[in-house]
């Protein structure tokens, strides 16, 4: 669990794409306005984004089939793309959801090891 | 498959590429609006919220770089950046850059030159329109022949039957008959002619060809008009069509050509047009000067037979080449049951048994690259070419892969700071590939040019008749194939060198730079490092394997050569001087070829430096072959009938060429057209046939017209080699000139008191004095003649052994590298050895014993392989075995040597580390 604190943490290499993924995962089709809100959210502002990188990343998944996207219109009826993740994508999560947590856990029995004094 | 996906996605925002940009950047400038929006709700003001959503949403503009470089091949630009550094580093390392560059130009060189020659060999069909529709028609039968060739090739088939390419004239008319069997069917065969254009007569070939054959071939005249039905009849005035070289050669290329006359053979005809360009008869072995229709024959080459001199009317005669071209649809085997019956029936008349005539069938082959003797006759040495140019291609690509990977131990801090910088590894690697195809670019344009200079040296040298005549096939044509061929080569060498010194490169950099979240970072810099060292051994190993085989493949070419140099001949072949005269039958018949062949005798003998003068209807070595029947009366008849080589020689032949007579007499002017014909037999017909009986005075049968001729021994001569310096003397007897007075050709052999060069002019003007209508032909020293019988020999033994020392040279490059290499990298290890205080001899031997077991070990594989390998050229030597061990002992000893020589250096330089600054190395 994040320390609450009023320190911030880099968005670690490589984890923005599995945020990303996630949250189409759970909220649907989103607009990337939208999926920075929401990763602002849920990681309680522990994490500074910088949000054009959703943009990078939202490409990337996109040129590797993981999420589609289409144009329409926003809340406040604005032109908005809308990206949805896709059936590869949802096995992309699957295994790196499962390779994130397996590292997070070596990671954290390496860091719980008493220190010898 | 996500290659593929992300490759489609690129390839179509190509094409929409401007249309995306706009909404992209419409789609920031929402999510910015948005923000600041959200801000001002927040209690900014709009300036500040506005700034505030720009500061969160970072960098809009390397948003936009990012998305262009993923999104389309923008990749690109960044190929023009990596060039101009990829020049930069060739630039600051330029010996390894020239190395490089060399090897693999030598490689790639040789192999475009010899893939140039080998395609028209092996590949090139006939330049005329669908060549793939065209069959060759033979005819084939049991062991004895059905009809009786007269002129024309008959070969034994695997099955010891007979196949033969000669049809008779009357049979040719009789398959006309059916055309609903073919879309065309058309008849050639290839003549020698003695051509006479502005007074001046050179041999030319030309191929007589039926009316239809340019129309069925959908070949039309570059000039003029090509030959018709019209002309192929006996009425229609006599003309030809000149090919296109032969067009260059004697005529320069002038268009007035057209409705000119030259003489063939002495009869004038009207040349009406010139061939296309590329096509130089049907027979790829030989290119065609002039194409005549058949019609023509009793006139230009008069074949007494049967009291007629044409072989258009024989069914008797079988000498005619066909081809058809076939209908659409219509399946080999349905033409050859629609035709087999027609030239059965034709071919009754000719019959020699009704036994033999049963199995007579017509048979089908393929035709889209003519008659292709050529392929029988050069595949072998063309392919076993290709393999050797081959495989040194692939030991200068294995050499520069070797030093790349040295000299990727060089780059290992650059890539790690590059990698650490951000850069990524599909970057790098593409970084590093753009710098080793440049290279093997480079390295494809100096043996394109290199093998732009060969190109017409390799097609001489295959010519197997000294250069006389190169077969067009052989002359390689350089096109866009071959330089599509040469830049697919680099490419492929480029890419293959390239790819494992940079992955192991970038991996030992991913190790050194021991990033926290790199699956690398477990494994060591010092382990990877000996991973990299056990590849270059590899490699290196694999040079000298490599190097192994292509030496001892030169060796054994190189000691076959010398071998067939120091064959005895049987005869003094210094001070020798030979031609051959081919007096036309259309001027000379036999009374005035005999008087024709008497002056000539007489007058060449006169010329001051001419010791003596004969002649004989073949020469003794480099002129093939004239076979007889030979029965021996009162034994069993052979079936078939024993064959024995046979010359017809006058009475000073033995002693012009210094052939020793070993029993009995010489011919002389007692043997007379009236007396009983005589004959001198070789010392192997002797051996062969009378093996416990003395020979002279005894009688042997040969055919003559089908009538059995005896012929009474006279004399045993010794033996010389017959045909080429590689076979056993065949069994050979000689008969006396006197007795045959026949007019035809003819090759004089001519002693000299010195070089036979310096009475060469004089030889031409007696001739010319007499007919100056008459070319000599091949006229040569006896040295020469003999030493064109080796041309192949010699080509083998030269470019073996240009293969053989740049494979010497490349291992060498490669075990200095792998060794200087592994010197650099052990300076710490040394130094402490040595401050421990190990000798300088011991650490030299250290490092040279390194060097011995890759270079025994290589020796060894590549032994291993040349033993496999040599079978495949076994019969191109002579007097030595594939597995000969003083050769491959040789090329062991070699390689070994060579190889510690190359290692001496850098072992000397470790051998004299200072110990205080090795350990202060690192």
């Amino acid at each position: 669990m994040p320390r609450k604190s009023e320190e911030k943490s880099e968005v670690l290499q490589g984890t923005l794409d599995l945020m990303i993924l996630k949250t189409l995962q759970s909220m649907g089709a989103q607009h990337g306005f939208g999926i920075a809100r929401r990763i602002e959210q849920v990681s309680e502002d522990v994490l500074t984004l910088n949000e054009g990188t959703v943009y990078t990343a939202l490409l990337r998944l996109e040129l590797n089939g993981w999420i589609s996207s289409e144009w329409g219109l926003s809340e406040n009826n604005r032109k908005a793309r809308y990206y949805a993740i896709t059936k590869r994508g949802m096995k992309q999560l699957e295994a790196e959801t499962e390779n994130w947590q397996r590292i997070a856990g070596v990671i954290g029995r390496v860091l719980a090891q008493e220190g010898r004094g | 498959m996500r290659a593929v996906i992300a490759f489609l996605a690129r390839m179509r925002n190509l094409v929409t590429g401007s249309r995306d940009d706009a909404r992209f950047e419409a789609e920031i400038e929402t999510h910015i609006a948005l923000l600041s929006e959200r801000f001002i709700q927040q209690g900014m003001t709009p300036k500040q919220a506005t700034r505030a959503a720009r500061r969160q949403f970072g960098n809009a503009d390397l948003q936009h770089q990012q998305r262009r470089d993923s999104r389309t091949f923008s990749g690109l630009l960044a190929l023009g950046r990596d060039l101009r550094f990829a020049v930069r580093r060739l630039l600051r390392n330029p010996l390894l850059a020239v190395i490089a560059i060399l090897s693999l130009g030598l490689g790639i060189g040789a192999n475009t030159a010899i893939v140039s020659v080998a395609r028209g060999v092996l590949l090139d069909p006939l330049p005329v329109r669908e060549p793939q529709q065209l069959r060759l028609l033979t005819w084939t039968s049991g062991p004895q022949l059905p009809v009786p060739p007269v002129w024309g090739d008959i070969y034994q088939s695997d099955s010891g039957g007979l196949v033969s390419p000669s049809f008779s004239y009357p049979a040719y008319q009789a398959l006309q008959q059916h055309p609903e069997a073919y879309s065309a069917l058309f008849a050639f065969k290839d003549i020698s002619l003695t051509a006479t254009a502005d007074n001046n007569a050179a041999p030319a070939s030309a191929e007589l060809v039926s009316g239809n054959a340019f129309d069925a071939l959908g070949l039309s005249a570059s000039l003029g008009r090509v030959l018709t039905p019209a002309d192929d009849t006996v009425s229609a005035a006599p003309a030809v069509v000149l090919s296109d070289a032969y067009w260059s050669r004697r005529f320069g290329r002038a268009p007035g050509v057209i409705g000119q006359t030259i003489a063939l053979n002495g009869v004038p005809v009207t040349i009406v047009g010139i061939a296309p360009q590329r096509f130089t008869g049907l027979d790829t072995a030989t290119p065609i000067d002039l194409f005549v229709p058949v019609s023509l024959q009793p006139v230009l080459i008069p074949r007494p037979q049967n009291s007629s001199i044409s072989v258009l009317d024989n069914p008797q005669s079988w000498w005619l080449q066909l081809m058809l071209r076939v209908r659409p649809g219509v399946s080999d085997a349905q033409i050859q049951a629609q035709l087999d019956s027609a030239l059965r029936q034709a071919a009754q008349p000719a019959a020699t048994s009704a036994h033999a005539f049963a199995s007579l069938h017509l048979a089908l082959q393929p035709g889209s690259r003519g008659v292709d003797d050529l392929h029988g006759q050069y595949a072998e040495s063309a392919w076993i070419l290709l393999s050797l140019s081959g495989l040194v291609l692939l030991l200068a690509c294995v050499n520069l892969a070797n030093l790349l990977l040295a000299r990727a131990a060089s780059r290992r801090r650059e890539i790690a700071t590059r990698l650490a910088l951000g850069a990524r590894r599909s970057h790098i690697l593409r970084q590093l590939l753009t710098e080793t195809v440049l290279l093997a670019l480079l390295g494809g344009f100096a043996g394109l040019g290199l093998a732009f200079f060969a190109r017409n040296a390799i097609p001489a040298m295959l010519a197997r008749s000294g250069g006389s005549e190169i077969p067009s096939a052989l002359t390689s044509a350089f096109d866009l194939r071959i330089l599509a061929f040469a830049a697919a080569i680099s490419l492929l060498c480029g890419m293959l060198t390239g790819l494992l010194p940079a992955l192991t490169a970038i991996r030992a950099a991913q190790g050194a730079a021991a990033l926290k979240d790199s699956p690398y970072a477990a494994s060591s810099p010092s382990l990877s490092g000996s991973a990299r060292l056990g590849l270059g051994a590899s490699l290196v190993v694999l040079q000298i394997a490599l190097s192994t085989i292509l030496l001892a493949g030169a060796a054994l070419f190189v000691r076959t050569l010398i071998n067939l140099s120091h064959v005895s001949l049987g005869f003094e072949s210094n001070h020798i001087l030979l031609f051959r005269l081919n007096p036309p039958r259309s001027l000379y018949d036999d009374a005035k070829g005999v008087a024709l062949f008497r002056r000539l005798q007489e007058n060449l003998a006169a010329i001051p430096g001419v010791r003596s003068v004969s002649m004989s209807n073949i020469a003794i070595i480099g002129d093939g072959h004239s076979g007889s029947s030979f029965h021996i009366p009162g034994t069993p008849h052979h079936n078939p009938e024993i064959r024995v080589q046979e010359n017809s020689i006058t009475d000073d032949f033995f002693s012009t060429l210094g052939i020793p007579l070993l029993q009995g007499r010489r011919f002389d002017s007692t043997d007379t057209p009236a007396s009983p014909p005589v004959a001198v037999i070789n010392q192997a017909l002797a051996q062969s046939f009378f093996p416990h009986t003395n020979p002279i005075g005894l009688t042997f049968e040969i055919d003559a017209d089908e009538i059995a001729v005896p012929v009474r021994i006279i004399g045993i001569a010794a033996n010389t080699r017959y045909a080429d310096l590689r076979a056993p003397t065949p069994p050979t007897f000689y008969l006396s000139y006197r007795q045959q007075n026949e007019s035809g050709r003819r090759v004089f052999t001519l002693r000299t008191a010195a070089d036979p060069a310096t009475v060469l002019p004089q030889v031409r003007a007696v001739v010319a004095a007499i007919d100056p209508n008459l070319p000599l032909l091949d006229a040569r020293s006896m040295n020469e003649q003999v030493r064109s019988t080796l041309v192949n020999e010699r080509i083998f033994a030269r470019l073996t052994a240009a293969f053989g020392v740049l494979a010497l040279i490349l291992a060498c490059i490669g075990i200095y590298g792998i060794m200087a290499f592994t010197v650099s990298r052990r300076t710490s290890e040394i130094g402490i050895r040595m401050a421990l205080g190990a000798q300088s001899r011991q650490v030299l031997v250290l490092i040279l014993r390194q060097a011995t077991w890759m270079s025994l070990a290589g020796v060894f594989c590549g032994l291993v392989a040349t033993l496999w390998l040599a079978r495949f050229i076994r019969s191109m030597l002579y007097g030595l075995t594939p597995s000969d061990p003083i050769t491959l002992g040789f090329v062991a000893m070699l390689l070994i040597v060579i190889s510690l020589l190359a290692a001496f250096g850098p072992a000397r330089r470790a051998a004299h580390i200072d110990p205080n600054q090795a350990l202060r190395h690192e």
